[in-house]
């Protein structure tokens, strides 16, 4: 497909948002440099979400036609957003540890981000424990659409049970609360994390149409 | 026969298979107790402090106890290719299913019961009138965290480490129901009543949730490879 | 810790995380296609020589009794007896 981006592209517009977060943008006027974490830690979160959606997605149309590649991109897409859900955990203990003076608090985001961690660390489990290649297509699709289920969970959560992270402050109703040179940064971030997802998401689907190669080379004839 | 009544009749049977050999429900329970008692023995003798983390022990020793009961259930399916004679005769497999939500639905409600009185006298509870309202709350949670289990069973049902992988797979999908449980037997034990329907209704929305996955998916997860 | 050194923490766990499973995602694809090559070539092998054997095992004059074993003892061709019906 020519539709995916080369590496090169992901490295220059993932390097060019950072040197721009880094040094460019002014600091925030109530966090100071601090906040220049937010570059890297929100990027990571929404498109580890963006990730279980694909998977979600891809199950959905793995389960309805039964083509191998929707399955590749659901692995594919898991994988890379648990490794994003697990960026956007550790990014934010530090800013925690920044800004509220201890690593990790039992707030109700935070929890339920690590539980997102877990459940998609338990699909990645449970589809090693399958030989059967179209049963671990079948479990994994199962699992894939009931585990997103927790998304909106994490997502909500913040207005549920009011915890110490800080609410929303791009998507909520009426105006941003952040300065517009920094949300620019911010989107111009998510935007650039969206391609190096992209080519992740190429490269390990390819991996895993290698293995199912490999797999069927095994096969016996006939 | 419709599929209800192949759910009953699988129903009944699960449910007759632990009455006569006894060995989910006494080790669910052996599980729960072993759970209160070491909290219990942690903590100290506070009986404020354990009386305010009886709902989470509580939930905890459940949730665990669910894990001994729906292993032990599918063991016994699975033994002997009974679940491939059950797959192969029944003409709606979706029953199996249900049949599996009913069965764990009677077996966690009451295990629940039961683990709430060990908590009542473990835990020097003083129970008010309107702890009554655990009882119907018991039978909602125990319907919400079966239409979870029974799914993931299906999923996990002949993996390589399917002890292991049951755990790790269900515990995160019932963080939901934990938490309402947890938060609605509070509210009912503290006498703060008003604040338990909003966690009936998410206990509810989580049943609807999970019983309609398990009935749009149950077929494809649990075939056979 | 002063805000820079968060700041470079962050910025060192998210981009060495990536970069990292980047690179790793590399090393298993490169693994995974050098795998798939062999067992590919080892598969072209085997059909070669099964292409060799082939006429042999085919021919309707085999020259070797292993290939065409004639049948004279019972054990080996047992007609179905009531008992086994």
């Amino acid at each position: 497909m020519k539709l995916w981006p080369p590496g090169w592209l992901a490295a220059l517009a993932v390097g060019s948002t950072v040197v721009a977060g880094l040094f460019l943008v002014p600091p925030d006027a109530a966090q100071g440099d601090i906040q220049r974490i937010m570059y890297v830690h929100v990027p990571s979160a929404w498109l580890a979400y963006l990730a279980f959606f694909v998977t979600l997605v891809a199950s959905l149309l793995y389960l309805r036609r039964g083509d191998l590649r929707y399955d590749r991109m659901a692995v594919a897409s898991a994988e890379i957003g648990l490794i994003l859900t697990g960026l956007a955990i550790v990014s934010g203990a530090i800013w925690g540890k920044a800004t509220w003076g201890k690593w990790w608090d039992w707030d109700p985001r935070l929890t339920t981000t690590a539980i997102l961690f877990v459940v998609y660390a338990g699909y990645l489990l449970i589809r090693q424990s399958i030989a059967d290649r179209r049963r671990r297509g079948r479990v994994g699709a199962t699992f894939g659409i009931v585990g997103f289920l927790n998304v909106p969970v994490v997502h909500f959560s913040v207005l549920w049970w009011r915890g110490l992270h800080q609410p929303p402050t791009v998507i909520r109703s009426g105006d941003p609360t952040i300065d517009h040179v920094l949300l620019i940064e911010l989107l111009a971030s998510v935007v650039s994390f969206t391609i190096l997802y992209a080519w992740l998401l190429r490269r390990r689907m390819d991996l895993e149409a290698t293995r199912d190669a490999a797999a069927l080379a095994l096969e016996p004839r006939g | 026969m419709s599929i209800l009544q192949d759910a009953l009749l699988l129903a009944r049977k699960d449910l007759l298979i632990e009455i006569r050999a006894r060995q989910a429900a006494a080790s669910a329970m052996a599980l729960a107790i072993i759970a209160l008692v070491l909290v219990g023995l942690a903590v100290g003798p506070q009986p404020d402090r354990l009386r305010a983390l009886a709902p989470a022990l509580v939930w905890i020793a459940l949730l665990y106890a669910a894990i001994a009961v729906a292993e032990r259930l599918e063991r016994t399916d699975r033994s002997d290719d009974a679940f491939g004679g059950l797959w192969l005769v029944l003409e709606d497999r979706r029953s199996i299913y249900i049949g599996r939500v009913l069965s764990l639905s009677i077996a966690l409600g009451l295990l629940q019961l039961a683990i709430w009185a060990v908590a009542v006298l473990l835990l020097d509870l003083r129970l008010k009138p309107e702890a009554m309202a655990l009882v119907p709350l018991a039978g909602l949670t125990a319907v919400t965290a079966a239409s979870a289990v029974a799914l993931v069973l299906a999923l996990v049902s002949d993996v390589g480490h399917r002890p292991l992988l049951l755990p790790v797979a269900l515990l995160p999908l019932l963080v939901p129901t934990f938490l309402a449980g947890v938060q609605a037997s509070a509210a009912v034990l503290d006498g703060r009543a008003g604040e338990a329907p909003g966690w009936v209704v998410a206990l509810l929305i989580e049943a609807a949730l999970f019983a309609g996955l398990g009935l749009l998916t149950f077929e494809t997860a649990a075939s056979p490879a | 810790m002063s805000d820079p050194v968060f700041v470079a923490a962050s910025y060192a766990v998210v981009l060495g995380g990536l970069g990292t499973y980047s690179a790793l995602l590399g090393r298993r694809l490169r693994a995974a296609q050098r795998i798939k090559r062999e067992l590919e070539r080892q598969r072209g092998d085997g059909l070669r020589s099964t292409a060799e054997i082939a006429p042999a095992a085919l021919s309707p004059e085999p020259t070797e009794a292993p290939l065409s074993p004639e049948p004279t003892e019972a054990p080996l061709s047992p007609e179905p007896t009531e008992a086994s019906r």
